[in-house]
């Protein structure tokens, strides 16, 4: 029998958990609806043909359709369906970070800062928390979903397939909320949670991406015309939620029977969730906390090595996750070959194409050292706001030493990280010593770029700390939106691209301008002199 | 003696607010120094300039003869601090912060070590995150007990720990006075300031209101006197330098201001006293009194 007492309170807690959190749910939910009708706006600029020589060029190269949705013969000179073939793997990314961190929010989360208790010794049942965290997730979805619906309607795209179009992004979420409530259950820790959801979500993108490269691409050359035919992932996108999406097509076949698929796993993720609330007790996961060591190594009796052994879970995470999957990517390119490659005139076109991939691969991992460097400066918030540093600063610790070795450590493991991966990359392309070079000095290149926002975050950091999250995500956003990858794609002028370090860099090293590589990191250094100067001058600021 | 601390004319804005408005201070070396005062009266900010966290608007802020701010770190060899709200690292266990903290406090010593370990009953093989406050709590007063710090900054070290363990924190307390060092402690547990402390000052809106040797602060300003009397005590209220009168049952509690006992003294002897208990103030009574001054002030602020 069923004890309804369990999930007694659970309406309270949903109106309690919209009030709390309403700024945030309609900030997502407008950025959604504003980025999908920008998007669909700005590429509704392009003709038909236009269209068409786009699809074409970015399937003929296994790597490059790692980060393209598949997309049908008829579709290819569509909008609707073009709109989804160039940005279904940047939407699939915004919605489930979205539910990893909310998710991660309103239930473990809630139970580590101990507001869980309160609420759990208030007459809620033992199931309210999460149930309600459940209902709240897949209406704040249910509404991503909708406001991408809007988004394609006001483009004037067809109703019925825009409404599938923005319910298959929504049932990615859900499944995602889901997965992240089970992992809150295991792991006693917001960390634990983020990663256990993170590593998942990766295995997800390569499993898709690599059901794209391996996908097939159909063409017939008639009167030395292309005729493009389709681009279809292969049968391993059916074992990643992200690849179900794509396989909904829906503006041509609807395959709706695909959302019995998100209703199976969200039902079997939630159903494990509920039963993992019954083996553990409020505020600790069903991972028990291990004892550790009594005493301290010799390491982490210093400063630096304390710091490099707080961070090295992160670290190690980012150094190996970068570098499979610049492999991953690279062997890609090696491997598989590429379509169309005998025919005159498509054979040169993608053998530029090809030759160009590898250098737009590494300003990719340029374009993700922000992100570490943002986690990293916003650690080391963290540490000053509720962290252990005001203890720390009370010894011999100084607060010129902390910062520096802080600042030293995020900027070396920045480059290592972005060395790395390009050589994972060179090595799994199996490139020449010559390409390799080549590769790296690109990387150098591209570092610069991603150099002068972390300088820019440490100032945030010295000058308004409580902000320092807030602006450097919209920083991040803005430079790799308006950067070399999406400004063309979005049209942009060049005036507003110009904003972005990564416009001042081109791809390949020959074509880079090292006057403005040098002002690149000359600004970097400058903004880190700022940033270090000002935080050592400013008082300590705990957030209370 | 040159003082260990010395604050003079101390300020601190936080924006507009005008949070330490001149604050003087001066802790004699060896001696247990009690800082006490309301939620808010600047105790935690006082604390975290001496400490080099936060610089002064104003006015100078000395330990060991240096400035608080540009010194911090030569200053830092010598002093070791508990924070009234212990956060650690998580992910790292007790003992490992201990180790880390004695280390930057200048080298751990073994015996001391595990003296204070066993003393807060303490296991440290735990995670911080594990840790519960009082817990927390032990992990800061472990590190700090255990160095050779010569100046130990306690800010409410005890809010945390069970009545046992905040026994065993005032013995410890008094082994550290014994060694000769030296304690700034500031503190809501009165009982703890009285008991351990040789001088005590009194902080209210960012000032000093009232500072000294605790025993010539309680016999310098009033005294609690509980009177039973044959005659009803009509008009005690109105005489001079009587404060507080509370009417119980079967008997009269007030306080008198010690110049004027001696019209007090004859007003209730015409009465016929039948029994009469005059005692110093506690610490207790001192702070709420300068406590409710401040809250009168501050109403009265809002009503005007």
């Amino acid at each position: 029998m069923v004890d309804w007492r369990g999930i007694r309170g659970t309406t309270a807690l949903l109106r309690h958990t919209l009030r709390t959190e309403r700024v945030r749910f309609f900030v997502w939910v407008l950025s959604f609806f504003v980025l999908m009708s920008v998007v669909t706006y700005v590429n509704g600029q392009f003709t038909a043909q236009e269209m068409k020589e786009l699809v074409i060029h970015s399937t003929g190269e296994p790597g490059m359709r790692m980060l393209v949705s598949p997309i049908t013969a008829e579709g290819a000179g569509e909008i609707s369906r073009f709109v989804f073939f160039r940005f279904s793997f940047v939407f699939s990314l915004l919605v489930v970070l979205m539910n990893i961190q909310i998710a991660n929010r309103l239930t473990r989360h809630e139970e580590e800062t101990r507001r869980a208790d309160l609420i759990a010794t208030s007459g809620a049942g033992r199931y309210a928390r999460l149930l309600s965290a459940l209902l709240v997730l897949v209406g704040l979805n249910f509404a991503v979903a909708l406001a991408m619906w809007g988004g394609l309607l006001i483009n004037g795209i067809e109703p019925f397939g825009s409404l599938i179009a923005g319910l298959s992004y929504g049932a990615l979420g859900v499944v995602f909320a889901a997965l992240t409530a089970c992992a809150a259950q295991l792991s006693s820790h917001v960390s634990g949670v983020a990663a256990i959801s993170g590593f998942t979500f990766a295995g997800v993108f390569l499993i898709n991406s690599l059901a794209g490269a391996r996908g097939t691409v159909e063409g017939e050359i008639v009167n030395d015309t292309l005729h493009f035919q389709g681009f279809e992932a292969s049968s391993l996108a059916y074992l990643s939620p992200m690849g179900w999406t794509q396989e909904i097509y829906p503006f041509d076949d609807r395959n709706l029977w695909i959302f019995l698929l998100f209703a199976a796993a969200f039902i079997v993720l939630t159903s494990a969730a509920f039963a993992l609330v019954d083996k553990r007790d409020v505020g600790a996961g069903v991972l028990r906390e291990r004892k550790g060591r009594e005493r301290s190594g010799p390491i982490s009796l210093r400063p630096l090595g304390l710091a490099l052994r707080l961070d090295r879970g992160v670290m190690l995470g980012w150094l190996f996750g970068t570098m499979f999957m610049a492999f991953v990517f690279g062997a890609a390119v090696g491997d598989l070959g590429v379509a169309f490659e005998d025919h005159a005139v498509f054979g040169e076109v993608f053998t530029e194409a090809a030759e160009q991939f590898p250098f737009m691969l590494i300003s990719v991992f340029a374009m993700a050292v922000p992100f570490y460097a943002r986690a990293a400066v916003l650690r080391m918030r963290r540490e000053e706001a509720t962290g252990p540093l005001e203890l720390g600063l009370s010894t011999t610790l100084s607060k010129a030493r902390w910062l520096t070795s802080k600042v030293l450590m995020l900027i070396a493991f920045s480059f290592l990280c972005l060395f790395a991966a390009t050589l994972s990359l060179g090595f799994a392309m199996e490139a020449s010593l010559g390409e390799i070079g080549e590769f790296l000095a690109a990387a150098a290149f591209q570092g610069g770029a991603a150099f002068v926002l972390t300088g820019l975050f440490l100032v945030f950091l010295a000058l308004v700390p409580r902000q320092t999250g807030a602006l450097s995500l919209a920083v991040i956003i803005l430079s790799i939106a308006v950067g070399s990858w999406f400004g063309p794609m979005l049209d942009l002028p060049q005036r507003v691209m110009d904003f972005s370090p990564f416009s001042h860099v081109a791809f390949e090293p020959e074509n880079a301008e090292p006057l403005r590589i040098a002002l690149l990191y000359g600004f970097g250094m400058t903004a880190c002199a700022i940033g270090i100067t000002g935080f050592l001058r400013r008082d300590f600021q705990p957030s209370r | 003696m040159e003082p260990i601390i010395h604050a003079q004319e101390l300020q601190k804005f936080y924006g507009k607010t005008h949070a330490l408005k001149g604050l003087y201070l001066a802790v004699k070396p060896g001696e247990v120094f009690g800082l006490i005062g309301p939620n808010g009266a600047g105790k935690t900010t006082t604390v975290r300039i001496l400490l080099g966290l936060l610089k002064a608007s104003g006015g100078t802020a000395e330990i060991f003869g240096m400035d608080a701010w540009q010194d911090a770190a030569t200053i830092h060899k010598r002093l070791a601090y508990v924070p009234d709200d212990v956060r650690l690292w998580g992910n790292l266990t007790g003992g490992e912060v201990i180790d880390f903290l004695l280390n930057l406090r200048g080298g751990i010593d073994e015996k001391r070590r595990s003296h204070y370990i066993d003393c807060f009953d303490f296991d440290p093989a735990k995670r911080c995150r594990a840790y519960s406050k009082g817990n927390r709590q032990k992990v800061a007063l472990i590190a700090a007990l255990a160095s050779k710090a010569e100046l130990l900054v306690l800010d409410e070290p005890t809010g945390g720990l069970d009545p046992l363990m905040a026994r065993r924190f005032q013995e410890t307390i008094q082994e550290i006075k014994n060694e000769g060092r030296t304690v700034l402690l500031s503190s809501h547990r009165l009982a703890d300031v009285e008991r351990l402390c040789d001088r005590v000052a009194i902080i209210s809106q960012g000032t000093i209101v009232e500072s000294g040797d605790l025993k010539t602060m309680r016999h310098m300003k009033r005294n609690v006197i509980r009177v039973r009397t044959r005659d009803p005590l009509d008009g005690l209220q109105k005489l001079n330098g009587v404060h507080d009168v509370i009417h119980t049952d079967d008997e009269v509690s007030f306080q008198a201001d010690n110049e004027e006992l001696e019209a007090i003294y004859s007003f209730l002897a015409a009465r016929g006293i039948l029994s009469l208990i005059s005692s110093p103030p506690t610490l207790e009574d001192l702070f709420m009194r300068h406590y409710e001054t401040r809250q009168e002030s501050t109403g009265a602020a809002e009503d005007g």
